[in-house]
């Protein structure tokens, strides 16, 4: 056997060995960076200045030899490094970015009670994203309603973003079983999406997201291991990828064309209370 | 076997009551060998990601009421790794749970489910039985060895071992334990010892169960999905019938009325809210229905009406409909708004939206009767009214509303709606309506 047939060889079944790898992550971007948008971000009319950025949703978990387990005592690492790179990322683009920490929400219940409230609602509408159609964002299909108004109304924001991140990292083990064909190659790494809901419609906005590629390859991606070890890195990467494309506070895009069903917009501003009960004090008067 | 020993121990416990309890001596033997590591280090990381996360649920006036019950009932152990403290989460549904080191949490809709303490009692029992018999720990062991030959042919052996699930909750979850039938029946049995010592009567522990099995929540058929099924339940509570049939009169004759009453209004208005925000009118109506013949207060009526108006054009068997969709896979597959389209377009739709909203204007004007300063059912006439773009009507009782409810959260929102009839009505008014 040649040296040239021999490293043909290799590249052929490392080939296969992708081509036939399953993904271990689900989301909505599995390959590279991806984003959605409605007309009306895209055209600056609800596109937000400032943001609170939630922290992250992340699940992590290690492809062992024999089995996968999930990882928890890893995650408050992984979670606070990729809120450093968000909030630099987010916040080089011109978005004024309010970062919301764990400390702070302990600390004050109300905020607490808004954010599972407002976190449970998105979930809901992030499982038929993801699931099922992610252009439906460009129809305003998803909304988180009431739930994430009062959010962002309480913390005096414009839109909020919650970010979702996935890890799946190969152990040792793993690795040498998917090498040797004893186990089903899953194809692992880092993906993450945000999703901004805007404080005048509840509705998911846009959404940006993206596949960290330093944290995939062959044999099941990167190691878990390497993936802790390199936090920073790779959170800085992720982060990196998921907010290419995102435009600019102040840049507006060519919009889309949407379906004829799509529903016109009713906005309101800030409320005059009394001016508007003086109103319709005169409106329903006498009844 | 086990169950066979435990009923022994009770009797004994029961049988030489002072010389047992008193000294505070544990019943429990301690983990002989094995490795205990994995599983006790996994439940500090969720500890901590539950602190972090903001996961428990912080009301000092339940959480006293939680450590009271607790205080009386938790055994004491030799294991030094294990530390009993409870912990309250706010979810709806009537669930507790223990993880291998002592936490034990339980979910605000358990308490608001539970007629009194010595039910609370039976529950934090079980639990308690479960981490200090180390059923975290074998659950564990039997899970990581399932991959190979050894761990599958005991999996075989163990015809009644079940998997691990998920608990999701509020977008969070954990891989929870979940023991074998023969260590649920183990704990019952257990948690009939406990409460016995605390003075609690111990048919407590039969009628938490028969609650449970009664609810509409847990009364769903969910297939594979469900770890506590119907039919388990069922043969619990008829076990725990026997053993406590079997116990000597003195003991299994405590008149269960002597423990505090629980079922806080605050309580049940939480699950209920939580339920309709979940998406779950069916069983928030079903529930505020179970309790409002027993306590017909306006708050209830006002949680009824909320629950018909959710519902729109779904059926109150909605859940049942839901509980199939998640078993095959399905329930993401249309948004809440797309859900109530496909309702309304299909036979008897829109006669099951006028049902549910003259229920809900019923409910709504009973909780008015009942306390004319009833904020919620004033909020909820303006939506409904609203809704069907009465907006003179919806304006009035919008107003009332704000009136009533001086500091509520949803006041710019009120008032988004009241500039939009504002609006409306000018319009009306130009058009000399």
């Amino acid at each position: 056997m040649t040296k040239q047939f021999r490293k043909g060889l290799w590249a052929a079944g490392t080939l296969l060995m992708l081509l036939g790898s399953q993904s271990a992550l689900a989301g909505v971007c599995l390959w590279g960076e991806c984003s959605e948008m409605t007309n009306e971000f895209r055209t600056l009319e609800l596109r937000p200045k400032t943001i609170a950025l939630l922290p992250a949703r992340s699940t992590l978990t290690q492809d062992g030899a024999f089995n996968t387990e999930s990882k928890v005592g890893e995650t408050a690492g992984l979670e606070d490094a990729l809120a450093n790179s968000l909030e630099k990322e987010i916040s080089a683009l011109g978005y004024s970015v309010r970062r919301l920490t764990f400390d702070e929400i302990g600390q004050d219940p109300q905020l607490s009670a808004l954010l599972s409230a407002a976190n449970q609602r998105y979930d809901e509408e992030y499982a038929t994203i993801v699931a099922f159609k992610v252009k439906g964002i460009r129809y305003r299909r998803y909304s988180v309603g009431e739930e994430s108004r009062r959010l962002a109304k309480y913390l005096g924001v414009d839109a909020v973003a919650f970010p979702r991140m996935q890890v799946v990292g190969a152990s040792s083990g793993s690795k040498w079983m998917s090498g040797l064909g004893m186990k089903e190659g899953k194809a692992g790494g880092i993906n993450m999406e945000f999703g901004l809901v805007h404080a005048r419609t509840g509705d998911i906005e846009a959404l940006f997201g993206g596949v960290s590629k330093s944290s995939t390859g062959t044999f099941g991606g990167v190691s878990f291991k390497k993936i802790l070890k390199k936090a920073d890195k790779y959170m800085q990467d992720i982060a990196e990828t998921s907010v290419r494309k995102m435009p600019k506070v102040d840049k507006a895009l060519k919009p889309q064309k949407l379906d004829e069903e799509a529903t016109e917009l009713v906005l309101y501003d800030d409320v005059d209370e009394e001016a508007v009960l003086d109103d319709l004090d005169d409106l329903l008067g006498g009844e | 076997m086990r169950i066979a020993i435990f009923v022994s121990i009770i009797v004994l416990s029961l049988g030489s009551f002072q010389a047992v309890w008193s000294e505070q001596a544990s019943i429990y033997a301690p983990l002989d060998g094995g490795s205990k590591a994995p599983v006790v280090k996994v439940a500090r990381e969720h500890e901590q990601q539950f602190v972090r996360r903001g996961i428990r649920f912080n009301d000092p006036e339940l959480q006293q009421i939680v450590n009271r019950v607790a205080e009386t009932i938790l055994p004491v152990v030799a294991d030094t790794f294990i530390n009993f403290r409870v912990y309250l989460i706010r979810d709806p549904s009537p669930a507790a749970f223990s993880l291998a080191d002592g936490q034990i949490y339980v979910h605000t809709g358990l308490l608001a489910r539970l007629e009194n303490e010595a039910q609370l009692a039976a529950v934090l029992a079980h639990e308690a039985h479960h981490v200090a018999a180390h059923h975290h720990i074998e659950a564990d062991k039997l899970r990581r060895t399932k991959g190979n030959i050894v761990g599958g042919v005991a999996t075989l052996l163990n015809r009644n071992a079940r998997e691990g699930v998920s608990y999701e909750s509020d977008g969070r979850y954990f891989a929870q334990s979940v023991y074998s039938d023969d260590m649920d029946f183990e704990a019952d049995a257990g948690s009939i010892a406990l409460i016995s010592r605390a003075g609690y009567a111990p048919v407590a522990a039969v009628q938490a169960l028969q609650r449970l099995r009664q609810d509409p929540e847990l009364s769903l058929d969910r297939g594979t999905a469900s770890f506590n099924t119907l039919e388990l339940m069922a043969e619990r509570q008829g076990r725990l019938q026997e053993l406590v049939d079997g116990m000597p009169q003195q003991y299994a004759n405590v008149a269960p009325a002597d423990a505090r009453p629980l079922q806080l209004r605050r309580v049940i208005e939480m699950t209920i809210d939580d339920y309709i925000r979940l998406d779950r009118p069916g069983t928030a109506l079903k529930f505020a229905d179970s309790l409002i013949e027993a306590r017909p207060d306006a708050f209830l009526y006002e949680a009824k009406g909320e629950s018909h108006f959710a519902l729109g054009p779904r059926p109150v068997e909605l859940e049942q409909e839901f509980a199939s969709w998640v078993i095959a896979g399905k329930r993401a597959e249309k948004t809440r708004e797309e859900i109530h389209a496909k309702y309304l377009a299909l036979e008897g739709g829109p006669e099951r939206l006028a049902y549910n909203l003259e229920s809900a204007v019923t409910a709504f004007n009973l909780a008015i009767e009942l306390d004319e300063n009833s904020a919620r059912a004033y909020r909820g006439l303006g939506n409904l009214h609203y809704e069907q773009n009465d907006f003179r009507q919806a304006g009035r009782n919008y107003v009332k509303y704000l009136k009533l409810a001086t500091d509520s959260m949803d006041r710019p929102f009120v008032l988004e709606r009241l500039q939009h009839i504002k609006i409306e009505l000018t319009k009306q008014k130009e058009a000399g309506q």
